[in-house]
């Protein structure tokens, strides 16, 4: 009957149900060591024997009888060669004889969270290292404060476009409708190549930003996309194998760069083929995933569709948030650190999302496990507070690491200003601040994520607004703005993110 | 349909008591089958639907998920059509508070009290489930299902229970199961004449709620045993034994609740009816109604072809279990060199994995120049045609529309000897256990090696499918259901049948009506379609048939 299967499909789509793995069979003269102890010429007990695994953890007596008919045994062999009247009674009289042996519990794999540490570092170097041929690109030109703005809106609206793009395409794949998701996605590659570019020529030829800094800006748009469509079909070493040229091309001109910054257009060109590939690599990935048959769409329910705006805003917020050192100098109207320095800054933070990542799967996972230990609410939170705040040490001690590693260099040569510390400082805030709204989102609170960082981003404006004060001011009422975020990001996540109906 | 009036029929549809009806409505309630996808359970509502087009049917469909598309043109007589999706994104609501959180509690508790004793009555498990109804129709059931309340309720009820402790994790996820399989508590109740449930589980707790409301009669059909599938899936699955026990505990006591409340019960085989019997139906109310085809479809084929070949049609579905099929095959090639293997029919959406499972057996064996993995065919009598013999190889069937057709269409059948299959193949076939190569592929081998035994069977198998698998036969079965369903026998009537216009015949009935010493007559029951089929065997569930493309 299709019924079951259509009705668990679903289940076993999204880790409700999970099927066993095959188990290898018996080869000739090969016993399991349950056997030894019921040989027996009683054809009962031969039967339990062979019926074994199945009646150890059969719920019922029918449950067993459905396995016997499954495997062959109908009521005229119960008749003939068991002396029951039906395969029922047979059932009844094999679970009699197989000891109950319910399994340990705490032996189920519980886990749908667990990844290997070295995944999350690898997607982490996939967000962290486009940032190189992003800075060496900008490095050839020269970027006005409507360039910087330009810049800043396409990682906004990059950022915010791909959230919701990603929630829509696992959203179909959870669904099972694998097309559904090629769909959207196509549609989305295809059209921010053209709406993006007609959008990219308009702003270069019509504002003050420069066609050069307008082609950055698409270029931005474009791998973004591209990059979302291999990281949502999982092909994450794909993305690294296009992106290594621009990178190794990147790393190259960063450490050498008096020697090629005279060959501006050959470098530019290269890292146009570059995003090039990365576009082509996830059209064939694309046309790959929609190759096996399956229904085309599967019409989503009006909440599923405000869900998925809903992950793109808060894309966008989180992005904006970011965004603050660089909007500082465009506020002062100088550019005391240039936009290097303001990159430098948010490094620990961009290198740390790997490890953010991480954290967020592995308290999930914890989690799961605890859930498994614990047989009452009341035993539970306390265990998944202690894998909460144990978790945002780690992050934060990554971190501070990561800080002092990109610090430590300038202070023994140059020291380090005032400003420079304090918007390092609050680069890590953000970074604590954004891991508890990524644990918030993880479990389901997307909505209460949003809002926070909602109103964190209307705070930070506000405490621009006065005209009067310094850059120094500026980036104190920024430290002080995130930390009052991770207070009020946390506690809602010490809160909510306690209790078990958060982790199913 | 005469123009009956009958006040509790009227009711029942939403029309005015006394109201003249000149047709019934019936509701078809099915899952994953008709009308977004193809099968054999598919074909048999079509056939019914498109058979009687004296009644308007409503189809109300159980599905996964919502917004698939069609995969049926219907009939005109079909009314309306609804999904019921198990399982989709459900906002959440406030949860209960209350007196509101009081009702949904003491209906829960009852609930899952029976569901985990099987020896508590019936009753407390169906007064709970109509609680949880009640509470569905007017608020989030999923919301209350997933809360705190639920899971400390479903934690005490169960160390009540066991004497033992189950852990956070193991209620969570049989509260997520169980709130999926009880999401149609929280759908529209259908209205209707009477409801014809093609199935047990969850198609007859929609005939439940309407006859729980509207006190709506209904038959239930029985195709595989909803309930042995459950078992058979449960023992596939990774889970915990808890969550097990909690899932398919409330199947049964949901399928002891459907077969106590059914009117009719209509199962396509016999085998089934040992399920039936088991778990507490009536056998008065038991009709075995056999599947049908249309013999026109599936004329007898002239000839055969002069190659080696076996065909197998159906969905391309773990249940169908290909690869013992596949297995046999290349046993068999290694004797017969010459032999082909045709598999035609669709891969159902969700089946991929597993097709691509059975192509990569194929490449393993070294078979891909003789296994040809078809797709659908039209006419699928093209398929019976092609071959020689046709295989089934499933380790689950009811009634199976694959080896009616073949035998209708004069071909020998080798068959796996599971649920309805022997009923309908009787002795004009070879019968196998399932999953076992060895058998299949020598049964396999004698049959297209031995010309004089294979058209012996063909002839006798055409003979026997033209006479017990009629399609008329299956539609008089249900006409005369359906007729004892939306027209029960009432003390009175306030109109008389149309057809009686005789005034003879008028002053007899009359004078029946008016005699001192008239009871209440009941309508004589129609006598069922006598089953004379021979060598009746056990077997499974899961009509296998297939529809005009060749699915299955």
């Amino acid at each position: 009957m299709s019924a079951e299967t259509e009705a668990d499909r679903v289940a076993i789509l999204n880790g409700a149900l999970r099927l066993k793995a095959q188990r290898s069979p018996l080869k000739p003269g090969e016993l399991r060591d349950w056997q030894a102890d019921r040989r027996s010429r009683d054809p009962i007990k031969r039967l339990s024997r062979e019926f074994d695994e199945i009646a150890r953890q059969a719920v019922d007596p029918a449950d067993l009888a459905a396995g016997m008919e499954a495997a062959g045994i109908n009521d005229r062999i119960a008749r003939e060669f068991y002396n029951e009247e039906s395969v029922f009674r047979l059932a009844e009289l094999v679970l009699e004889l197989v000891p109950v042996e319910l399994p340990d519990p705490l032996a189920y794999d519980y886990n749908p969270w667990r990844r290997p540490f070295w995944n999350h570092l690898s997607r982490g170097l996939l967000y962290a290292l486009p940032t190189l041929p992003y800075v060496v690109a900008i490095s050839f030109t020269h970027v006005t404060a409507v360039g910087i703005w330009v810049l800043l809106v396409a990682c906004v609206v990059s950022t915010a476009f791909t959230q919701g793009l990603a929630h829509f395409a696992h959203l179909f794949l959870g669904y099972g409708v694998t097309k559904a998701a090629v769909r959207v996605l196509r549609l989305a590659l295809i059209g921010v190549t053209v709406v993006g570019g007609l959008i990219a020529v308009w702003i270069g030829l019509s504002t003050a930003a420069g066609v050069l800094v307008a082609s950055i800006a698409y270029g931005v748009l474009l791998y973004t996309v591209a990059a979302t469509v291999l990281m949502v079909f999982k092909r994450e070493r794909l993305l690294l194998g296009s992106l290594t040229p621009a990178i190794l091309l990147s790393v190259v001109v960063l450490l050498a760069p008096g020697h090629l910054l005279g060959y501006p257009v050959v470098i530019c060109s290269f890292l146009v083929v570059c995003v090039v590939a990365v576009v082509s690599v996830a059209a064939w990935v694309l046309w790959d995933e929609s190759r096996p048959r399956g229904p085309k769409w599967m019409p989503l329910a009006r909440a599923e569709v405000a869900a998925a705006g809903l992950h793109a805003l808060y894309g966008a917020v989180a992005a904006a948030l970011m965004t603050f050192a660089v909007v500082d100098v465009l506020q002062f109207g100088n550019v005391i650190d240039g936009e290097n320095l303001i990159g430098v800054g948010m490094l620990p933070l961009v290198v740390s999302l790997g490890f953010a990542e991480a954290n967020v799967y592995g308290f999930r996972s914890e989690c799961s496990k605890a859930m498994a230990r614990s047989y009452s609410r009341q035993q539970f939170k306390p265990e998944a507070r202690h894998i909460l705040a144990r978790r945002l040490l780690a992050y934060a001690a990554t971190l501070v690491v990561l800080t002092v590693i990109v610090l430590l260099p300038r202070y023994l040569a140059v020291g380090i200003d005032s400003i420079t510390m304090l918007r390092h400082v609050a680069y890590g805030e953000l970074g604590i601040a954004l891991l508890g709204a990524m644990m918030l989102v993880s479990c389901g609170l997307a909505r209460k994520a949003t809002i926070l960082l909602g109103l964190g981003l209307v705070v930070d404006v506000l405490v621009r607004l006065p005209a009067s004060g310094t850059l120094e001011e500026l980036t104190t009422a920024h430290v002080v703005v995130f930390a009052g975020l991770i207070v009020v990001v946390w506690w809602t996540a010490f809160r909510d993110l306690v209790s078990p109906l958060r982790h199913r | 349909m005469g123009r009956h009036v009958n006040d509790a029929a009227a009711g029942r549809s939403g029309l005015a008591p006394g109201a003249a009806r000149p047709r019934a409505r019936v509701a078809m309630l099915a899952e994953g089958t008709y009308p977004f996808v193809t099968g054999g359970v598919s074909t048999w509502c079509d056939q019914i639907i498109r058979g009687m087009p004296e009644h308007d049917f409503e189809i109300v469909a159980v599905v996964a998920t919502a917004g698939h598309p069609l995969a049926w043109s219907l009939p005109d007589n079909v009314v309306g059509v609804s999904s019921v999706p198990l399982w989709g994104f459900v906002p959440e609501e406030r949860l209960p508070r209350g007196a509101d959180r009081h009702e949904f509690l003491d209906a829960l508790r009852p609930f899952v009290r029976a569901v985990l004793e099987p020896d508590l009555d019936d009753a407390s498990f169906a007064l709970g489930l109509m609680g949880l109804f009640e509470f569905a129709q007017r608020h989030s059931l999923t919301s209350a299902l997933m809360s705190d309340d639920a899971a400390e309720l479903l934690g005490d009820e169960w160390e009540l229970s066991r004497a033992d402790k189950v852990s956070v994790y193991e209620v969570m996820k049989a509260l997520e199961l169980l709130e999926h399989s009880l999401r149609p508590l929280s759908a529209p109740v259908v209205r209707a004449d009477m409801c014809h449930a093609t199935s047990n589980g969850l198609p007859s707790l929609l005939a439940l709620m309407a006859k729980w409301r509207y006190g709506t009669p209904y038959i239930m059909s029985e195709h595989g045993v909803y309930l042995r599938e459950r078992y058979l899936a449960f023992q596939g699955y990774d889970a915990p034994w808890s969550v097990k026990y909690l899932v398919l505990s409330f199947y049964r006591r949901l399928t002891r609740l459907a077969y106590a409340e059914a009117s009719v019960i209509a199962p396509v085989n016999v085998y089934n009816q040992r399920w039936e019997i088991e778990h507490g139906a009536d056998p008065d109310i038991i009709v075995t109604a056999l599947n049908g085809v249309d013999v026109e479809k599936y004329p007898v084929a002239e000839d055969e072809p002069t190659d080696q070949i076996i065909a197998w049609v159906g969905r391309i579905d773990p249940l169908k279990d290909l690869e013992t099929l596949i297995e046999a095959f290349a046993r068999l090639q290694r004797r017969m060199p010459r032999a082909w293997l045709d598999l035609y029919g669709p891969v159902p959406v969700g089946n991929e994995k597993y097709y691509r499972k059975l192509r990569e057996l194929v490449a393993r064996r070294h078979l891909g120049a003789r296994v040809q993995f078809r797709g659908s065919v039209s006419p699928v009598s093209k398929a019976y045609h092609n071959a020689r013999v046709i295989a089934l190889s499933s380790i689950s069937e009811g009634l199976p529309y694959t080896v009616i057709e073949a035998m209708m269409s004069g071909r020998a059948t080798v068959s796996t000897d599971v649920g309805g299959v022997r009923e309908v193949v009787g002795d004009t076939g070879l019968l196998v256990p399932p999953r076992d190569p060895k058998a299949l592929a020598d049964a396999l081998e004698r049959v297209l090696s031995d010309d004089e035994l294979r058209h012996d069977l063909a002839r006798r198998a055409a003979v026997r499918g033209r006479s017990y698998f009629p399609l008329d036969q299956m539609l008089g079965t249900f006409r005369s259901e359906y007729a004892m369903l939306i027209e029960p026998q009432a003390p009175e009537f306030t109109e008389w049948p149309e057809l009686a216009d005789d005034d003879d015949a008028m002053s007899e009935v009359d004078a029946t009506l008016s005699s001192d010493d008239a009871e209440a007559q009941p309508w004589p029951r129609p006598a069922p379609i006598p089953v004379q089929i021979p060598a009746q065997g056990v077997g499974t569930e899961v009509a296998s048939g297939t529809q005009g493309g060749g699915g299955g």
